[in-house]
This record gives C-alpha cells, structure tokens and sequence, in this order.
C-alpha cells in the first residue's frame, strides 16, 4: 500500500487492468495483475461507487486510486495522468478524506470551558452554499435556512471560502446564521457516519411505500432524497422532523427564566435549538430511523411512537461519552460513578465559613455555598439538553438518561410518547453503567488496594483517563448494539419487547462469546422496567434472542449482495424481484408465516457490511417483507372507519461463500472434494436465511394485535377522522409539549 | 311542588301556544298535558328530562319521595350550551329550558351534578338569573375530583389549564383566520375558558362555577372513581343508589404532560418571554409580535441560493405533469410553512380532551333500573372503569371486567357520551349494551367537526350503532321555540316520531323530551 493508500481499500492480486498505458506497459499488452510486482509497482485498487454515471461504462473494471483518479468527484472522467504521477510526485493534491468544522460539544449555554467548543471533523463531501451536499451518488443533505416565521431567508455559508477553510470553519457564535448552518451541517453528517459504521452500510431517507408485482420506477413524490434542515424554520420552542417538509425543523425561542441563579441563560434572549447539540441528533435519529423502517411512524401501539422518541435520546446521550475532556471532568468529579446526577464542586463548603454572624442569628445557621465555585453542577453526560431544558423553564436538562426510577408500573401507565421513551432509555442506559461498572471493576479494585479512597479525593490521571477511555469504547458498543438492533426488528408494529429481542438476538449474532455480560444486563435492566417480551417463552438469553428458523428455510436464489460502495440500478431490480418471487412462491409464503391471499410486498433490502470480532469482513442482507389488509374498527359496522393492519418479515441473510464450501466436510472423500484452485463457481449458490422475525397478520397472535391496535385508534382518536395520513406519527405535535 | 305543578302546565300551554302560531308543522307527538303525563309519577316510576339547549347538555331527573308520593324529587345534571366551531351550537334557547326546569322543580333541586368545567355543561348556572338569584333549595351538589380546590395539586393544574387556554384564546382572538383550523381551536378553547359568544347572553364558567361552589348554600362532594357517592336522604329513602364510575383519581402522569404543554406553545403565549406570569388574558387584542433572530443584512432572496439547494423540490416526473410556472424553492416554502401550526390545535386538543377526560360518571340505580350518564368521558376516563384497570392502561385485555359487563348489559338508560363523538362512547363499550335501553343525545348537528372528514359530532355511524340497540332521540331533532319566538329547526333526517322504547314512554315537550320509565 502506497503513501496515497486508504486503509479500506482493497488489495486484489488477479485482475485485468485496463489502464496499462498509465503504468508504462504498451498499450496492446493485457496486463496481468501480478506483473506490476514483478515490475516492482504495488498498486492499490480503489472500486469506483456504484452509481457514479461514468462508471457504469467501466462495470468490472477498476480505477486506480493511488493518484489521480481517472474519475472525478463529479463523474468526468480526466485525462489518464502520466507515468510520474502514479509514482506520488504529482503536484495535484490528494482529495481530504474529512473537513474539519467547529460545533458546540453541548450548546451556547455552557461557554467555552470543557471542550465545548469542538472540531468536529467529518467526512469530506464537495458543497456548495448552504451548505448543500453535490454529491448525489447516496441520499444527502441540504441546509436551506428558511424563517418560517419571519418569510425571510438567510445567507448561506459557503464552507469553501478560504478564509473558513483557514481556520477549520467558522467560529462558534449565536449571533452569525452562518455557523448556525455549520453546526447543523456538521452534527448532522457526523451522525450518520455514526450510524452508518454501526450498520455496515449507507443509509437512506424515507421512501415511499412501492406496491405491487411491479412497482413504478423512478422518484416517487413522497420519496426523500436530500434530506432538507431548515435552521431557522419556526419561532417555537421545538425541534422536529417532518416528512412532508422533507427534512428537519429547528425552532428559535425567547427564553423563560423565572429564576436566573437557576438558568444559564437570560430573560428573553433567543435560544436556537439548531445550536443544541443533542436536539440536532436527536431529530437526525428521527429521520435516520424513518429511512431505515418507515413502518415505525405509523402508530399502531402506544410503543411506536415512544421507541421512536427513546432510540433518539439515547443516540444523543451516547454521544456526550465521546467528549473526553467532559468525560475526564465528570470522573473526577463523581469518583468515576459517571451516573450520578450531581458533580462534585471545585470547593467544598463548610458549615462554620460564615462572615461575622450574630450569635444566635438566622443567618449563623445559613450553610451552603458562597461562591460558584463551591456549587454542585449537574451531570452533564446524563442530562440532554440543557439549555433548551432551562430556558423553557424546567431548571434542568429536558430529559435525562435515568429519568425514572426502575419500576414495572410505570410502562403500563405513561403513554405520552417521551414519557414512555423515556423507559427505554433508563432501561438502555442501566445496561451502560452495569457494564461500565462492570468492566472497570478490576482498575477500581488495583486504585482501592494501593491506598486509594474514592471519598472526594482526585483520581490518578492514569487511572481517570483509563476510565474514560473505558466509558467511551463501552458507549461506542453500546450505540451500535441499539442501532443495529433495529436491523432485528420485524418491519411492522415495534414494541419495547421486541426491541429487547433484537438486541440480544444482534450481539449474539455479531458477538457470540459475551465475556462481560452485555446481553444479561439488558435483560435484567428491561426485566427491572416491566419490558418482558410478549412471545417469548423463558426470560433466558436463547429464549429471548429471536430463533434460527427451525427447519431451516429455503434459501434465496438470485440475490446480489454487492459491495459496500453500493448496488447498481441493475443490481437493484434483480434482488427486488428475486426477493418478490420467493416471498411470493406460495410455498414458502406459507413458511414465512404470511397470509396466502395477499401480496407480499419488499419495502427495503439493504447489503450489510460489518467486521467480525476477528477481524474478517462479513456480509449479510436485510430484507423487510410486508403484507397488509384494511381492518374496521368495528367489525359489524364498516362505517365506523378502518385501519391499515400490516404484517411483515425481516429476513436476515448472509451472502453464501462462492462455491459449496459445504462440500469441503470431512464427510466428502478426499479425492471428491473440489480443490481451491478449481472453486470458481460462475455463481454464487442461493443465499441462506440466518434468521426470519415475523408479526404475522393471522393466527392469535395477529388477532392479539389487531384487537391492540383497534383500541390504541380508539383511544387516540384516530376513528373520527378519514385522513388516511392521521396514522403517521406526527413529530411536531408529538414534540409540542415537550419540545424536541 | 304542588305550587310547582300547578304552574307547569301554564307555561307549557303558552308555549306550545306560540308553536302553533308560528309554524305550521305542529310537533308530531302529543303534547305532554294531552297525555296526562303531568300526573305526578308513579311510587317506582322516574322521569328523565333532556331539555334541548343546542350543543350541551342540561338533563332533569325526577324521582317521587317515598315520604309523599306526590312530592317530587329532582336531579339536575349539567346546564350548560356552546356555540361550537360554525356558531350554530348555542340556539339560545337555554334561558327558557332553566325558566322550565324552575317552573317544575319550584327550585328545589335535591342533587345537582356539574359533570365537568366545560362551557357546554356549566355556562346556564351563570348565564340564567334563575340561578343567578337563586331562591330554591339545593340539597347537595356533586363535582368531579378535578374542581377540590383544597388539593393544591389538583388546583394549580387546573389553573394552569385555565390560564393556558385563556392566553392561547387571547392569542388567537384576531388571528384565528389566519392559522389552519383556527375556528375549530377557538372553540375548543372558548368552551374550556367559558367565554360567552356575543349575542347569546352572558355568563362565564368562572361565574357558574363559583355559583355552584360557594353559592348555593351547600359544600359541593368532589368524586372520583370509587368514591363512596353521599346522596341525599330523601333521595336514600326514596330508593335511589348512585355509583361513581369516573374519572380516575389523578395521578402524577396526568398532571406533567400538561405543565409541558405550557412550553410548548410558548410562543404564541407571550413573546415577552414571561410566560411564568397567571393570566395575561387582555381581551383578545395582543397581536403576535414577530421575532427576528438575526439582522437584516443576513436577510437574502431565495435566488441568492444554489440551485442545488433545491433539488429535492424539483419536480418529479410520477407526479404528474408539469405544472407551468413551477418553483422549486416555493414547493420548499409551502412545505415548511405547513408544517408549523400544529402547536396550537394540538394544545387546545389536549386542553379538550382532558377536560372531557375529568368528567363524573355517575351510575344510579332505582327500582332495579339502571340509567348511566357519562357526561362527555373520552377513552382514558372509559377504560378506567371499563377494564378494571388499576390505573389508564397501555396494554387493556380485550374483555370488559366484570362490572362493566354487568352495568352495561343491564342498562336502562344511557346519556351519551359527549353529544355523540365517536370519542367518547368506545366500541367495546357499544357492543356490550344490551338491547332495548333508551339513549338521549343531547346535541346539535353542525357544531364540530364535518361528514366530510368523517369528524362530525355528533358521529352518524356512532348513532346510528346505538339506534340499532335503543331507542336513540336527539335533542336536535325536537322542535322548539328561541325567546324571539323563532322555530330552530331540527336536524336533518329527523324522523317523523320519538322511537318507541321497550320499557316506558317518549315524550315530546315545547323545549325537550321525557322518557317515562
């Protein structure tokens, strides 16, 4: 690999190029791969992205990367650079692999201590004002900032000027839009790439529901492409994403402080809740989750709309533990027990610090603090939003990460969606801080058996740092468990007890030896809030995770999983159709649990590329598979409105190695087995179900649903309208009240 | 009484009197002096009155005393009527309706039930100087939990709510127009904060409730679900028993979701940014003041923009043609400013819904005979006692528990719930009623909601369930006479006859209906 080389980038020996001439071999001559090395040229190969418009010309060819693309950005192709170029001396640059931007770590309120205000460094992408993403090979993003309000529009940032280039974006203000823009657009894709590394793949918007054998082609009108953020929509004290406005809201809003020694902000100013942080991820998680399961905004339990509201606090919170230097601050000042609500001051207070009391006066038995500094301040790392929380007159955060207590009564009561999502991720986060504990029992244990007191003293630089460096690595995992948990659930109809399912089922899938516990302390935590799953038979770890399909199901022939720079439109229609074959074969519709009269639709499939624990590449596809009927709400009187009642099938696939490996067993005579050399299968065997989760719309358990989902629109209202959308979630008003 | 019942008939005849001169479709049902229904009833026998005062309700429930069968006990539940969404709810006939509720009862009221602070249920106590003056007797009077103003809980929530609808009212006042829906939110709220449309004759909540709390002579009972209900003595004797079904005691859930919704609608409370003050109710005058965060040298066209900012917007080609003169960056404006209203109408919807949600439910039993009024109870308030929750569940089993099963397959009479919305008689609850009970509806059609978006009030399918079980009679479909001596006419589709029930008589009136049971 060459100074140039990508760390992703794959070295293939055995391949044609076509590019000789660029390497100095003569043009006529094909070049075996395995003559550069004997020539004493290493190439490293970049695969050019699938839906880059020149490269479909190029399909099986490669490029070289190393140097000088012969492919741009933007799909022109380039004259072939000459042979001093490939050699690294060139005077063109090397595209930046990442932008750095500066952002708030937390929001306005907090000022500059602590790190908060940070470079974010996040992936580079060619933009134009606003910042508005140009490269469209994979769903983007725009800031538009448009006043709702005010029908004004703001000037955008160009974040290719030099002079923000020279300083690595625009310095934090609240009073330029342009780092407004900057925030959202740097928070924003830093977000996805999170959930992107977690999934093993790009992510999408919302797409329209396709029905039928064969659905139309091309951009359907409630489709999102381009994500729009809007930093300035609304004079309003709430944040949401709308899929009708193709993107996400932010509100801007006078503060209310009824008392300012409680509040970091002043009577009447505005706050921004684009310069928040959390409420930026939280509202991008909405629109991130809405792409990958849009069945998840239709209300169809009173679970729906509270996962939706939980998975983005909880995506928030977890990424306060990547700010080290708060993290350092926060174990000092809580002697590592990082869940603790209140920091320990700068000072303490002492009861008989009091200036010249009268005996016996009021005042002499005044205790508490003098000075800020001998204030307690709130945990930041469990707190979300802070600003937002003080100027809307709370005195605190908007929601914190342990808000309630563990208790089993509370999930059968609270319906509003953040209250209830707000069990979800004390649930969530029970599970972080066992594991946490957990994992840095032993370093406690060496700090404890050496003399040390964990009583309000310092803690060793050594030793908080080790801390630290343990809560975010946990907090990392900890987020991609509940992302990649939503790959694991059914396409339809989410509750918290299935999400439970999921997780456990995709840390075991990914990560089967489970050395300190993982799974069990989301059991427990669940266990402790009165989330128990509502099929499974035993609370033990193979009983909750879903089960392998037993016998096994036929497997998928025809599918392409691609690779991780993403599937042609070709590679597309092929799997979308082997997909409606085989769900629609009426034998192994039958298998999957669906109803034989109806159409099985295929909303997404998605190749999925993630890293074992050893190291190796793994490849999986999953596959949403729908049915739905319409149901009355009163089943003896058809006026009285109906429905949607929808069932589905998550599939999850793994891609067949080429050739039958099966074949190779010990079970197969020496001489049978076909050697290695001779493996080159022209394709790839039908690919195997790993595991098929279902909500089926039959059976008790679809007249169990059917029955909760009849009284969930009866108690929410939903019969007295015809509005067919009156089904969706609604952020903006599931957030009134609550803000974001 | 007996002066009481000598007065009636006059003012009956002299009304009926005007019908006849002023329309010349007579009421199809006899007249109740023609039927003799005037004879003081039956020792066993009850009477339920549903006067017809337009959007709202005001029922008279009348029992004989044990003590002297020919002295009569009264029950007033709710007097109260609101103008709705189209202004069409209050037909002004309430004045008359409480002038012949005193004629009849001589003011001696035995009960008074005030079911929730909702305009159209309390606005007659204030608006009519009957009970303005009131000269009668009022022998105890019965209110949900929700109005125990010792709890101070429960009395700062409920002020909260007031002072939130009454600024969101003051808010929207001049601008209703202009906000989609905005009509609809304004009536909502001007039934929570009781504020007499123009024209229609005065009175407030905040006066009918301070009437009923401290001006009648008797110390209201607050209730809810499970309390032990104290009636009267004389009406123990006379063999009534009365249950309280509604409204779940309140709990800590039910009170934080509406101190948030505060917040939420912040900005059209007080730009100032003082909302922490009570009421800032100025009369509906205060004009929204517009906020601009940034300078004006911020300001651009959106032709300043790249054109790539749009290309979401562009059109696209499944959706039709062309249209001529399409903007991308107009689609993106529409789309945005469409998104942000909702904040009013989902406040007032909540204001809405938890004041039904307080309502008193109330199940008396006399002679065997079971009469529910459910005041206008939504779903949380329903299920409570529906399912024998413990508290407002998520996860309700699909079979009814057994006291519900057991009210609602032996009933005798039901008021519906909520001048028949769709909300506020669940399904579940419909399909247990047994056949044969008698339902009264007190409503008016064209008020809320429309047939259109299959959100009238009240709902035709709904009623038309429960006609299939009962005998159903509206109130709007009872021909009667405004002060000004104008026929308001009834709702469409009104059939020529009261239906015949199984048990007991209907009976037409000049300005309501008896069930004689």
């Amino acid at each position: 690999m060459n100074s140039n080389g990508d760390s992703r980038s794959i070295l293939i020996p055995n391949i044609h190029l076509q590019y000789g001439s660029v390497l100095g071999f003569p043009p006529s001559a094909a070049v075996q791969g395995e003559s550069p090395f004997y020539r004493g040229t290493v190439l490293v190969l970049r695969k050019p992205l699938s839906l880059l418009t020149t490269v479909s010309t190029m399909k099986g060819k490669t490029e070289m990367a190393a140097k000088n693309s012969a492919v741009n950005q933007r799909g022109t192709k380039t004259k072939p650079s000459n042979r001093k170029a490939s050699h690294g001396s060139s005077d063109k640059l090397e595209t930046p692999v990442t932008r750095p931007l500066k952002a708030y770590a937390f929001d306005p309120s907090r000022g500059k201590v602590l790190g908060n205000e940070m470079y974010l460094k996040v992936r580079y992408q060619k933009l134009a004002p606003g910042p508005v993403v140009l490269d469209r090979r994979y769903d983007s993003i725009a800031v538009v900032d448009y006043d709702g309000e005010n029908n004004v529009w703001y000037k955008p940032v160009n974040l290719d000027d030099w002079h923000i280039l020279m300083s690595g974006g625009l310095d934090p203000s609240e009073s330029d839009p342009r780092f407004h823009q900057q925030m959202v657009y740097a928070v924003v894709t830093e977000t996805i790439q999170h959930f992107e590394t977690a999934l093993g793949r790009r992510i999408n918007w919302r797409r329209a529901e396709r029905d039928g054998p064969k659905p139309r082609r091309g951009k359907y009108p409630d489709d999102i492409y381009t994500l729009n953020l809007y930093p300035h929509a609304m004079y309003s004290p709430n944040a949401f994403y709308s899929p009708k406005a193709r993107g996400i809201l932010f509100g801007y809003f006078k503060a209310v402080v009824n008392d300012p020694s409680l509040s970091r902000n002043l009577p009447g100013q505005i706050v921004y809740t684009c310069l928040s942080h959390d409420i930026i991820v939280h509202e991008t998680t909405h629109a991130v989750i809405d792409g990958m399961r849009k069945f998840f905004t239709e209300q169809t339990n009173f679970d729906v709309p509270a996962f939706h509201e939980g998975l983005a606090d909880i995506v928030a919170l977890f990424r306060h533990f990547a700010h080290k230097e708060v993290l350092l601050d926060t174990i000092q000042r809580t002697g590592g027990a990082l869940y603790k609500y209140q920091l320990r001051p700068d000072a303490a207070t002492s009861p008989d610090d009091w200036y010249a009391p009268d005996p016996g006066s009021k005042e002499a038995e005044r205790e508490g603090p003098t000075i800020t500094a001998e204030m307690s301040m709130r945990n930041p790392l469990v707190e979300l939003a802070q600003q937002f929380g003080e100027a809307s007159g709370r005195n605190r955060g908007l929601r914190s990460a342990l808000g309630t207590k563990p208790n089993s009564s509370d999930i059968r009561k609270f319906t509003e969606p953040h209250h209830r999502g707000s069990i979800l991720v004390a649930a969530i986060f029970d599970a972080f801080f066992s594991i946490y504990l957990r994992s840095t029992a032993d370093l406690f244990r060496i700090y404890r058996s050496g003399g040390g007191r964990l009583d309000g003293g310092d803690l060793p630089d050594a030793l908080a740092n080790r801390l630290a460096g343990e809560a975010a690595r946990i907090a990392e995992r900890f987020f991609q468990v509940c992302v990649r948990a939503i790959d694991y659930c059914s396409p339809v109809d989410i509750t918290f007890g299935d999400y439970l399912r999921a997780i456990v089922t995709a840390e075991y899938d990914l990560r089967p030896t489970d050395e300190v516990g993982v799974r069990d302390a989301f059991m427990q935590a669940f266990r402790l809030r009165g989330i128990v799953p509502e099929s499974a038979s035993f609370f033990s770890e193979s009983a909750i995770a879903w089960p392998r399909p037993d016998p096994p199901l036929p497997p998928v022939p025809g599918l392409d999983f691609g690779d991780p720079n993403g599937l042609t439109n070709a590679q597309k229609d092929q799997n979308g159709d082997a997909l409606r074959a085989y769900a629609n074969n009426p034998k192994n519709r039958k298998l999957l649990g669906f109803d034989r009269n109806l159409y099985v639709t295929v909303p997404s499939f998605h190749p999925m590329f993630r890293i074992n624990p050893d190291g190796s590449l793994r490849t999986d596809m999953v596959v949403e598979l729908t049915q739905k009927r319409e149901a009355l709400f009163d089943k003896k009187r058809a006026s009285l409105g109906s429905f949607r009642f929808r069932g589905g099938v998550t599939l999850i696939i793994s891609k067949p190695l080429a050739g039958d490996v099966a074949r190779l067993s010990t079970d197969i005579p020496p001489d049978e087995r076909p050697t290695r050399a001779g493996n080159n299968a022209q394709e790839y065997p039908p690919a195997e179900i790993r595991y098929a989760i279902s909500k089926h719309l039959h059976g008790t358990e679809g007249k169990c649903r059917e029955e909760r989902q009849r009284h969930y629109g009866e108690q929410m209202g939903l019969m007295e309208s015809s509005d067919p959308d009156r089904f969706q979630i609604n952020f903006a008003m599931v957030h009134e009240g609550e803000g974001v | 009484m007996r002066k009481a019942a000598k007065k009636s008939p006059r003012s009956r005849t002299k009304a009926k009197t005007k019908t006849k001169t002023k329309t010349s479709k007579p009421p199809a049902e006899p007249s109740t002096t023609a039927n003799g229904s005037e004879a003081p009833l039956q020792t066993g026998q009850l009477r339920i009155r549903m006067y017809r005062v337009g959007f709202g309700d005001f029922f008279l429930m009348t029992i004989p005393s044990a003590k002297d069968p020919s002295h009569m006990l009264h029950i007033v539940i709710d007097c109260g009527v609101t103008g709705g969404t189209t202004g069409k709810g209050d037909i002004g006939t309430i004045k008359e309706a409480v002038a012949d509720m005193v004629a009849e009862t001589g003011g001696e009221l035995a009960l008074i039930i005030m079911t929730h602070r909702h305009m159209d249920h309390i606005i007659g106590f204030s608006r009519c100087p009957e009970f303005q003056d009131f000269k009668g007797k009022v022998g105890a009077i019965w209110m949900p939990v929700w109005e125990n103003e010792a709890d101070a809980g429960i009395s700062k929530f409920q002020n909260e709510m007031f002072a939130l609808a009454s600024e969101l009212h003051a808010s929207l006042a001049l601008a209703a127009d202009t906000v989609p829906d905005g009509r609809t939110i304004l009536a909502m709220l001007q039934n929570a904060i009781g504020v007499a449309g123009a024209g229609r004759g005065g009175g407030s909540n905040a006066a009918s409730l301070a009437l009923l709390k401290n001006g009648l002579g008797v110390r209201p009972s607050y209730y809810c679900k499970g309390s032990p209900a104290e009636l009267p003595q004389s009406l123990v004797d006379a063999g009534l028993t009365a249950e309280i079904l509604g409204p779940p005691p309140a709990d800590a859930s039910q009170f934080m979701s509406l101190m948030d919704l505060r917040k939420g609608v912040g900005q059209y409370l007080d730009t100032a940014g003082n909302a922490g003050g009570g009421s800032s109710a100025s009369g509906g005058n205060k004009q929204r003041e517009h906020v601009l965060p940034f300078r004006k040298s911020w300001k651009v066209t959106p032709q300043d923009y790249p054109k790539d900012a749009f290309e979401e917007w562009e059109h696209r080609p499944l959706e039709g043609p062309k249209k001529p003169g399409y903007v991308e960056w107009k689609h993106l404006k529409q789309a945005v400013d469409a998104a942000q209203p909702a904040a009013l109408m989902s406040a007032a919807k909540k204001v809405d819904n938890h004041l039904n949600n307080q309502s008193l439910v109330v199940l008396f039993t006399y002679g065997g005979k079971k009469l529910l009024f459910a005041g206008d109870a939504q779903a949380g308030n329903w299920e409570y006692w529906l399912y024998d929750a413990p508290e407002r569940t998520t996860t309700p089993s699909d079979k009814l528990g057994k006291q519900a099963s057991n009210v609602l397959g032996h009933l005798d009479f039901y008021k519906v719930g909520h001048h028949g919305s769709t909300n506020a008689t669940p399904i579940a609850a419909v399909n247990a009623m047994n056949a044969g009970f008698v339902a009264m509806c007190s409503t008016q059609a064209d008020t809320f909601g429309s047939v259109k978006n299959q959100g009238e009030v009240p709902r035709i399918p709904l009623i038309a369930s429960l006609a299939s079980k009962s005998a159903l009679v509206r109130s709007d479909q009872i021909p009667v006479q405004t002060g000004a001596h104008e026929i308001v006419p009834v709702a469409h589709g009104t059939p020529p006859s009261l239906p015949r029930p199984k048990a007991g008589t209907l009976v037409r009136g000049p300005c309501y209906v008896d069930y004689l049971l």
